[in-house]
């Protein structure tokens, strides 16, 4: 795998050359970081066996292609050429936008590889390309895995030069996408210190999905249903020049039908030269700031102090007085939430995810109507209380998605101390853990989205609220009681990615089926009411439980 | 009662045997300097010890308590400090501190108290609530030191225990370590540096390549050579006599 990337690279090399790169530099880097993503570190060194597996972005690349494959068949049904190829390149660019943002933010803006690359005669540029270039290569591979599907029908719809046009604006795409991410943190850099930076990346990422998402959403305000089974109107609007998959759709649209005029040609122009306008920028305007700002980032400030609370207890000791019950939960407690506070690389990986899981709501609020004022789509959606099940259980989903990642961690050498200190049960610790979690994020999501339900549907859904929280919180319980758990930030952080997006997708869908169930059962009278005396009583007995498991069902890595 | 007793002792990664036949008795209140080359297996001995490695052959008693069978007791009953090891930094020596002693079930309030007193006598007081991500490396040595005996364990191994420390805290580790062996407590001790070993140890043990080659005191282990400082010593046990030669050849090819 790694050599075929390399070949690659090697194919590429005069567009290196170009940029000013140093090449041979640029692959032993790329080479070697590629080399580490395959080799997970043990922590206790002692159990010298390596592993050398990503399954996880295989399973990533197949459930792309699936996707694609049945989403291609789309191409056969649609009547307009612009719209459906906008709508594929949309999608493509919104699942690598957001597979870069949640996966490899923290590759982006790592700072291990310092110490070892900065003492060293490499040139800025180099390095930054270096780093980007790694990430490129993963991206290359969903974007393949994405891209043949529609290739294969274009093909067969349009011929061989339709479908090698469509893989290089596909490769255009991709891009695209990667140096826009970029040029986004680079001028983030540019015009924040180090310190700043530092606190404002998580909103910044937040405000980048909500960009995105926006995008995504433009394209589909001009692909609907509608147009797609009877064409595009073609009058163009103004804010298509803002929006790179419309200028690709339109782009398809010239080369199979060789229909040419200005606006058409602008497209096609702006298509083909706006990913190297942007590579431009990168090299050679930004380059230069990034590598100083990302070694600023680890030098953390002496004055990062917590205030001293010697005489009175902290917010956080008390809740943990409140939550937990033995002592090793009540440690637990603490330290997952003191550090889910503090640890970047956690906000990092986290926060993205937790944006558009809260960010889908909204924009399917949007969707019941494009068109009559605000107040007028809430009337709409006070009508549908399916509408208010599916938020509830998108909001649930946060959960799943922070417990999956709570075992990763930068210090995870530091997990030595649960093998020496005397556990008995494991499961005290794993549930302490699942407290701090509840607590510090489903709380608060839950109370936001009590008030929410309560304004737009009245008070009749907050039962449903409560057991599609109880539902969620068993579910994951009887997952991990009936799996195999990790200690909280015990292992090292995945960075062979693609694995986030794709699970959080994955963790939408079952929900999404479980709140299907709900709202059939919420149908009939008073059944949602007994079965969350029975999801309470559920919801106790598995939390005991889970404090027993024991070590068999932990794995240290 | 012995405060450590090993017998026929063998632990093997894979098909390499790393411990072969060690054979050890410790009595309470002893400090042992345990040295040896790199990789002769220190680090293993000790990992076995405090029940870290639980698969090996052989017989392996702390406290009288079978490793094997009784884990949980004996990690009570014992403290570690690793070499090199990491903390999560994003605590503060407190809240790690804190953290720690929850895992042994410690009252919250003792733990508070024992660890306020023990920071401030390693100098650390004003940064207890500082985040360690800033700490210099001796600074989290301390740390380590601390909460390797924040549960008053009986039998204390320390694995290279004064790397990253400055020449006033090793002077006071040493001492500490002194007051802890009048205190009945038994220590275990591994280094490279031969003269602190040489000073504080009441028996060395030396291992190589699995075994233990020599056991006894300092006067003990001068008396059976003609050669004076542990160092000697050790270097000529472990067979290693031609580091001139080494160094002059390392030159030769660095000038390639």
């Amino acid at each position: 795998m790694i050599n075929f990337y390399i070949k690659i690279l090697f194919l590429l090399r005069p567009i290196f050359l170009r940029l000013g790169v140093n090449f041979e530099q640029l692959v032993a880097i790329v080479e070697v970081k590629l080399k580490m993503d395959n080799r997970r570190a043990r922590f206790n060194q002692w159990n010298k066996k390596q592993s050398e597996s990503n399954g996880t972005f295989f399973l990533t690349l197949g459930l792309y292609f699936l996707m694609a494959c049945a989403f291609s068949a789309f191409i056969y049904f649609s009547s307009s050429i612009i719209a459906i190829y906008s709508l594929i390149f949309a999608m493509m660019m919104f699942m690598l936008a957001m597979t870069l943002i949640t996966d490899f933010s923290a590759v982006i803006l790592d700072s291990n590889d310092n110490a070892v690359l900065l003492p060293r005669p490499i040139d800025d540029r180099t390095l930054l390309i270096a780093r980007i270039t790694h990430i490129l290569m993963y991206l290359l591979s969903m974007m393949l895995a994405l891209a043949i599907p529609f290739m294969v029908v274009t093909m067969h719809l349009y011929g061989v030069l339709a479908a090698i046009s469509f893989l290089i604006i596909s490769l255009l795409c991709l891009i695209l996408i990667v140096f826009l991410t970029n040029i986004f943190y680079l001028v983030l850099m540019q015009f924040t210190s180090e310190e700043r930076l530092r606190n404002i990346i998580n909103t910044f990422q937040i405000i980048l999905t909500f960009t995105f998402m926006g995008g995504y959403r433009l394209v589909g305000r001009l692909v609907n249903f509608d147009t797609l089974m009877n064409g595009v109107d073609t009058k163009v609007q103004w804010w298509y020049f803002l929006v790179p998959p419309i200028w690709m759709g339109n782009s398809m649209n010239v080369i199979i039908k060789h229909e040419f005029d200005a606006t058409k040609f602008l497209f096609l122009f702006l298509t083909l030269t706006v990913p190297f306008m942007v590579v431009f920028l990168v090299n050679n305007v930004f380059s230069g700031v990034f590598n100083q700002k990302i070694a600023g980032m680890d030098i953390a400030k002496r004055q990062e102090k917590i205030p001293n609370k010697t005489s009175k207890k902290g917010l956080v000791e008390t809740l943990s007085g409140i939550f937990t019950g033995t002592s090793m939960e009540r440690g637990t407690f603490e330290f997952v939430w003191k550090i889910t506070s503090r640890d970047r690389k956690f906000k990092l990986r986290i926060y993205p995810s937790l944006a558009y899981l809260l960010i889908y709501p909204v924009f399917m609020i949007g969707t019941g109507r494009s068109n009559g004022s605000f107040v007028q789509q809430i009337e709409h959606l006070r009508e549908s209380t399916g509408m208010g099940i599916v938020v509830i259980y998108l909001c649930g989903t946060v959960l799943l998605t922070i417990r999956s990642q709570i075992s990763q961690s930068e210090d995870f050498k530091a997990a030595w101390l649960y093998e020496l200190a005397p556990i008995g049960k494991p499961g005290e610790i794993l549930s302490g853990s699942l407290r701090a979690i509840m607590v510090k994020f489903l709380l608060p999501i839950t109370i936001l989205l009590s008030l929410v339900l309560s304004i737009i549907w009245g008070v009749n859904l907050l039962d449903d609220l409560l057991f599609g929280m109880l539902t969620i919180i068993n579910l994951d319980l009887l997952l991990s009681i009936g799996m195999s758990n990790e200690l909280p930030f015990s292992t090292e952080i995945k960075k062979n990615g693609g694995g986030s997006f794709i699970r959080n997708m994955t963790y939408v869908f079952i929900t999404g089926i479980i709140g299907f169930i709900h709202y059939l059962m919420m149908q009939v009278p008073y059944v949602i009411g007994v079965l969350m005396v029975i999801q309470l009583v559920l919801a106790l007995f598995l939390f005991k439980k889970y404090r027993e498991v024991g070590w068999e069902k932990v794995r240290m890595e | 009662m012995k405060a450590i007793k090993i017998s026929n002792l063998q632990k093997a990664y894979g098909s390499a045997l790393v411990l072969k036949d060690v054979n050890l008795e410790v009595d309470s209140g002893e400090i042992i300097g345990y040295i040896g080359p790199n990789g002769a297996g220190k680090s293993t001995t000790i990992k076995i010890l405090i029940g870290m490695i639980p698969d090996y052959t052989g017989n392996v008693e702390v406290m009288g308590l079978d490793v094997k069978a009784n884990p949980l007791e004996i990690k009570r009953l014992i403290g570690y400090v690793p070499e090199n090891a990491s903390l999560y930094e994003t605590l503060s020596p407190m809240e790690y501190l804190r953290f720690l002693g929850s895992l042994y079930q410690l009252e919250t309030d003792q733990i508070e108290e024992k660890a306020t007193e023990l920071l401030r006598l390693f100098a650390l007081y004003d940064q207890r609530d500082d985040r360690m991500t800033t700490f210099s490396k001796g600074m989290k040595q301390k740390v380590l030191l601390i909460s390797g005996i924040l549960h008053n364990p009986e039998v204390i191994f320390l694995d290279e225990p004064l790397s990253g420390l400055d020449a006033n805290a090793v002077i006071l580790v040493k001492e500490i370590l002194s007051q802890l062996k009048h205190a009945g407590k038994t220590i275990f001790y591994s280094s490279h540096i031969m003269d602190v070993v040489e000073k504080i140890s009441d028996r060395i043990v030396l291992i190589n390549k699995g075994t233990i080659i020599a056991n006894g005191t300092f006067d003990e282990l001068k008396s059976q050579r003609e050669t004076g400082s542990l160092e000697q010593i050790f270097n000529q046990l472990t067979g290693n006599n031609e580091h001139v030669q080494l160094a002059e050849e390392f030159i030769q090819v660095m000038n390639r």
